[in-house]
């Protein structure tokens, strides 16, 4: 059987490396593969994702630079389990490196999780819970809860959440106030607005 | 190919029943052949709107344990062609029937009937899962509440997870004169949280609840807005273009609409 195969999805590329690979077999069958039909591969494909094969921060460092040589400069390596838009709950096991890019409204209930940054293109609606540990940007309405663990930023393009907490600070909507174009950060055990 | 289309709030006391049962006689009015089934198993309240409880002599469990084929269970609505009821049972509860018996049921109905609409019980349980499993398109109800539009907005998003694509919005029990004060949440706020398409206002009546207390449709009653209301949104799922109606009435038409009455 062969040690990897890729296989497209839409706009993205998938390399499914068989079970128990290890990682330096896996970079040699990936440049091997690659490098055969270079020229198709160049400039062809943005996100790449990767699966059937377990990595540490630096391994995925190195892939990823790998990644980036072989297809294209700007390519984005995600973990493949998490890639699927259609699952509700999302969590990254993953380096912080990554980042999350939801391209749905978020509706109540729904949740997303990342270690790294999170991007949603479109409204994060009232019930709905985002959670990441670096940034978090909603191209749209932030109606329901942002939580950072660690210590970044929310921005949104329309503010009106129901709470934030970034790191061990929290603070809720008290008069269900909103603004567009906001960044929200924590200073000196507070969180404060800025406004754009 | 008939249309399966589940209706569905999430929150209780919406007018999730009453929709239907008017939803229903009106596409039955316009001549087309409507099954409405009811899901809400131990709590059926679809046979009293329609006035047809005491005529029940089979229901949807018996129909799902093959007890008797689902023809000789469905109550026929005397005052309309082809406005039919799958009742469901009173003595059981929603783990009675399973989604794949809902599905084969609908599989079996499908090339009867123009129209199969499901009356989804409140809640997002076990019957919930029973009406949606064998939808093709939803309509959710919602009123202008908060609490309403919370669910409403779940709901939207347990549907999107069956995969059902094609979600209308109905927006019940809208009262004009306090959208326009400010005291209640109006049309364009709901739409812009739920982010769907609209397929009708219906606006709070009198009307709705004298009719379901007779066990008649509102959408039957020529000059009640309601039931224009209702006979809109049956226009507008047979595909034809009608537009908004006017939601606040003058001094002269609602003078004008009781004499008509009285």
């Amino acid at each position: 059987m062969c040690p990897l195969t890729i296989k497209g999805h839409g706009k993205e590329i998938e390399l499914c490396f068989t079970e128990g690979i290890s990682f330096s077999e896996a970079i040699e069958e990936l440049e091997n593969l690659t490098n055969d039909k270079k020229s198709f591969f160049e400039n062809s494909h943005t996100r790449v994702s990767y699966s059937g094969i377990e990595l540490k921060y630096n391994q995925e460092m190195r892939l990823e630079l790998i990644v980036k040589r072989l297809f294209k400069k700007d390519a984005m390596l995600v973990k493949k389990h998490c890639l699927s838009l259609k699952q509700l709950e999302y969590s990254l096991n993953q380096g912080e490196n990554i980042c999350l890019v939801v391209k749905k409204s978020l509706r109540s209930g729904e949740t997303v999780i990342s270690r790294g940054d999170v991007i949603i293109y479109g409204d994060v609606n009232p019930g709905a819970y985002v959670k990441a540990k670096g940034n978090i940007t909603v191209i749209g309405a932030l109606r329901g809860v942002a939580h950072i663990t660690g210590s970044g930023k929310v921005y949104a393009t329309y503010m009106q959440p129901s709470q934030i907490r970034i790191g061990k600070v929290c603070s809720y909507n008290k008069r269900n106030e909103n603004v567009a174009s906001a960044t929200a950060v924590a200073e000196n055990g507070e969180i404060i607005l800025q406004s754009l | 190919m008939s249309e399966i289309i589940v209706i569905t709030s999430g929150k209780g006391g919406v007018g999730k029943t009453t929709t239907t049962a008017n939803i229903g006689a009106a596409l039955a009015l316009t001549g087309k052949k409507v099954v409405m089934i009811d899901t809400d198993i131990g709590l059926r309240n679809l046979d009293v709107i329609m006035g047809v409880e005491n005529r029940i002599v089979y229901d949807l469990v018996d129909v799902v344990e093959d007890r008797v084929p689902y023809e000789k269970a469905l109550v026929r609505d005397k005052r309309y062609e082809g406005l039919f009821l799958l009742p469901a049972a009173q003595s059981r509860d929603k783990s009675a029937v399973t989604t794949t018996q809902m599905k084969h049921l609908i599989r079996k109905m499908e090339d009867s009937f123009d129209y199969i609409l499901i009356d989804c019980p409140a809640g997002i349980e076990q019957g919930f899962e029973n009406a949606v499993a064998a939808a093709r398109k939803a309509i959710v109800v919602a009123m202008p509440e908060v609490s309403s539009v919370r669910d409403a907005d779940r709901i939207i998003g347990l549907l999107e997870k069956h995969d059902i694509k094609d979600i209308k919005l109905v927006i019940n029990k809208l009262r004009p004169k306090m959208v326009e004060n400010g005291s209640m949440l109006g049309i364009d706020d709901m739409l812009d949280i739920l982010a769907i398409d609209l397929v009708g206002v219906v606006p709070d009546d009198e009307d709705i609840i004298v009719a379901a207390n007779k066990g008649e449709y509102v959408c039957a009653i020529n000059n009640s807005r309601s039931g224009q209301a209702y006979r809109n949104i049956a226009a507008r799922l047979n595909g034809e273009h009608v537009d908004l109606m006017k939601l606040k009435q003058s001094f002269f038409e609602r003078l004008f609409q009781k004499k008509r009455r009285a």
